[in-house]
Order: C-alpha cells, then sequence, then structure tokens
C-alpha cells in the first residue's frame, strides 16, 4: 500500500468517528462547566484555620475555655509531686569498634560497671543514664581497659597516672565565674 | 510503603540508646546487718555501726554506697578494712558527710573508685587520711571566717545545709592537693577551687543562698590556710 492511500483511509477513519460522535459533543462545554462548579474549592490548613478563627465566637464558649483552662492549671499544680524531681537523661557514648563489651563506671554507679549497649553493632556503644543534677566523675571499661578521657567531659582528673572524665549535670550548666 | 516505614522505625528504635533504669536500693538495715557479719573486731564493729547507723539516718551516708563499700571490704584482711574503715568512722563521728550518695564525690565512693582503678589498700588509705585532714582543716578555717555557723554536729544530730559546703571546698582543695600535683601555697589553688565551686553552684548541687554568700565571701587566704592547715594539724 502507498503512504497517499493510507492517509487516505486515515482521514476516512477520523471523519467517521467524528460523525458518530457528534450528538454526544453537544453541550459538552456546559457540562464540563457545572461539573466544576460542582465540587468544592479544597482549601489549605492556613486557609480553613483563618476561616475558623474568623468567625464570631460566643461570649459562653469563650468564659467556658477560661474556666477549663484555669481548672486544669489549678489540678496540675495541686497534684504535680513537689519538688519535681530532675533526673535527666544523660548520653553516655563511646566509640569502640571491634570491643566485646564496654561499661560506664562513675559515681552514680559507685563505680559499679554498668554496660552500654551497640545494637546496631556500629561499633558505637552507648547509654542513656537518669541523673540528678550533680559533678559526676566516670570513666568507660572497653573489654575491661580502663578509658577515661570521655570528649564529652568537661574536665579531666589524673587520678594515680589514670584519667577519670568529670561531668556537671543540671542547672544552666553555665560557670557562674565568667 | 507501609512495610518500609515499620521497617524504618523499627531500626530506628534498635539504634536508640538504652535508657538505664535505677537499681533498687538497699535499706539502711540490710546495711547494718551486713556490717554485723563482717570479720571485723567486736568492739570496732560495734563503734563503726553505733555512727554508721547515725549517719544513714541524718543523710551523712547511703545505704547503697554504704553496702556495696563493706562488700568491698570484706573480703580484705582484717587489719586492712579496719583501717580503711577507721577513717570513714572518724570522720562520720565528727559530723561529716562521708557518702553523698550516688551524686557527686565523698569518701565511700572515693575507695570504690580507687579499688575499681586496682590501687592498694596503703594508696586508699594514704588518700582517706588526706581528704579527712583537708575536711576538719576546712571546717576550722570557714568556722573561723564566719562562713560556716554551725560547730561540728554529731552524726545522730540533724544534717546543717552547710555542710555540703565545706564538703565540696574539701574536696576541691583535696583534689588540688592530690591530682594536680599543688602545693597549699601554689596561686593556683583558689582559683581551681572557685571554679569548682561556681560549677557546683550552676549545677544547683550547692544552694543559692551558700553560692551567694559563701562561695563570693571565699578568698584566696582561706584556701590556702585550709592547705597548710592541713598538712600542719597541730595548729587546727
Amino acid at each position: 500500500m502507498r503512504w497517499e492511500e493510507l492517509d487516505e483511509l486515515i482521514r476516512a477513519a477520523l471523519a467517521k468517528e467524528v460523525d458518530e460522535a457528534g450528538p454526544g459533543l453537544v453541550g459538552l462545554e456546559e457540562r464540563v462547566v457545572r461539573e466544576l462548579a460542582r465540587r468544592p474549592v479544597r482549601r489549605s490548613l492556613w486557609q480553613k484555620l483563618g476561616a475558623f478563627f474568623s468567625q464570631p465566637v460566643p461570649r459562653w464558649a469563650l468564659v467556658g475555655a477560661a474556666c477549663a483552662l484555669l481548672l486544669g492549671f489549678a489540678l496540675g499544680r495541686l497534684t504535680a509531686p513537689r519538688p519535681i524531681p530532675q533526673f535527666t537523661p544523660n548520653l553516655f557514648v563511646i566509640a569502640a569498634p571491634g570491643a566485646r563489651q564496654v561499661a560506664v563506671v562513675g559515681d552514680f554507679t559507685a563505680w559499679q560497671p554498668l554496660p552500654l549497649s551497640d545494637p546496631d553493632g556500629d561499633g558505637i556503644w552507648t547509654a542513656f543514664i537518669p541523673l540528678p543534677p550533680g559533678r559526676y566523675e566516670y570513666a568507660f571499661l572497653v573489654d575491661g581497659k580502663w578509658v577515661g578521657q570521655d570528649p564529652l567531659a568537661q574536665e579531666y582528673l589524673r587520678t594515680f597516672g589514670e584519667y577519670v572524665s568529670v561531668r556537671y549535670v543540671g542547672g544552666s550548666g553555665a560557670d557562674r565565674s565568667s | 510503603m507501609r512495610i518500609a516505614l515499620l521497617s524504618l522505625l523499627a531500626l530506628a528504635a534498635l539504634a536508640q540508646p538504652v535508657l538505664v533504669p535505677a537499681a533498687p536500693k538497699p535499706s539502711a538495715e540490710e546495711v547494718l546487718q551486713f556490717l554485723a557479719g563482717m570479720n571485723l573486731s567486736p568492739e570496732f564493729r560495734a563503734a563503726l555501726a553505733s555512727v554508721l547507723r547515725a549517719g544513714l539516718a541524718t543523710g551523712r551516708a547511703t545505704p547503697t554506697v554504704s553496702l556495696l563499700l563493706l562488700q568491698d571490704l570484706a573480703p580484705l584482711p582484717r587489719e586492712v578494712s579496719e583501717r580503711l574503715l577507721e577513717v570513714i568512722r572518724f570522720a562520720l563521728a565528727q559530723g561529716f558527710i562521708v557518702d553523698t550518695g550516688l551524686s557527686g564525690s565523698s569518701m565511700m565512693n572515693e575507695v570504690r573508685k580507687l579499688l575499681a582503678l586496682g590501687r592498694q589498700p596503703e594508696e586508699i588509705e594514704a588518700v582517706l587520711r588526706v581528704r579527712l585532714a583537708v575536711l576538719l582543716a576546712t571546717r576550722s578555717v570557714l568556722l573561723r571566717y564566719g562562713l560556716v555557723a554551725t560547730p561540728p554536729t554529731p552524726p545522730d544530730q540533724p544534717l546543717p545545709p552547710e555542710e555540703r559546703f565545706v564538703l565540696e571546698v574539701a574536696w576541691a582543695v583535696s583534689d588540688f592537693l592530690l591530682w594536680e600535683g599543688g602545693a597549699p601555697s601554689d596561686p593556683r589553688l583558689f582559683a581551681f577551687v572557685q571554679a569548682r565551686l561556681n560549677r557546683l553552684c550552676s549545677v544547683c548541687v550547692l544552694s543559692e543562698e551558700q553560692c551567694q554568700r559563701n562561695v563570693a565571701s571565699l578568698t584566696p587566704e582561706m584556701v590556702q590556710e585550709i592547705g597548710r592547715l592541713a598538712f600542719q594539724p597541730e595548729r587546727r
């Protein structure tokens, strides 16, 4: 078949399609516009919040909310233990790739080894230890070997030739001398 | 997608550091029961039990560290453990805090630290004697200068709040003398003590009042006098 003949056939087929669909295309534009008008406009969260707060609020609702707030505050004050214990979780972390056992010893453990964990096996051993405010001396034990210089320590002491790290926990942590 | 999110959460949970829970605390009676079973002379055991009972009741010692210390010393020969415990007994009888529990340094925790470091009992005793000498000198000097108002109180009397200030000053001075290689006349001593106390104030170990009144009133002369007195007990 030649190109001209094929082109002719395609044109004829398209003309037939248009003729058959003719009645269906009548009023298409109107139908599309009507459908679009029926769908609600999607508003963003901020627009929704803006619309909500721009509505007038009845006075009784305002008074009720204020009462609920005051009641909650009073209940919280009455039921909270005093003083609220300030046990801050402290991260103890040491890189010890290939180590089999890593522990931390310090004032907060009465110098008993407290194991650190490395669940994903990346050689970073960690423990979160809740501590009350205070000054804490500590060191790590990596496979039983004393490692006293923690880069996260605020001070170091040298006791009988071995380093001990010192960390201050709680308060502002700021030195008052400056 | 859901499976991927769950896997990510599980991985994140695995990678999180473990929060270590606090261990159960023994009672004062457990400590005294353990002491009763220790290989010590009956006279010494009775003397120690008396002050330890009082110290535990008034907050000069805590059951947790006391029990661990006694358990550490129990396997040692009787003379060795008695010599170490005698320094602690004497300090306690003078009304000093010998154990701040699991927060901060004190005599009992010091013994456990030095044992963890593998030091010999003679070395530990020497350190304890320096700590005691500095404690006595600190209280004497602070009383004389009016930074401490309460004279020594027996261990069965309520613990005056200023005893913590005495302990922290003494601990800073003795840390400098023991571990920083400094002499009592060293001009760096005051800066060392002041920096330590300021940091203790910043974490509220010392009360606001102690920080404003006592720490601010401490002078280089007082601190050097503490150091000198510790090594010249006849002047105390």
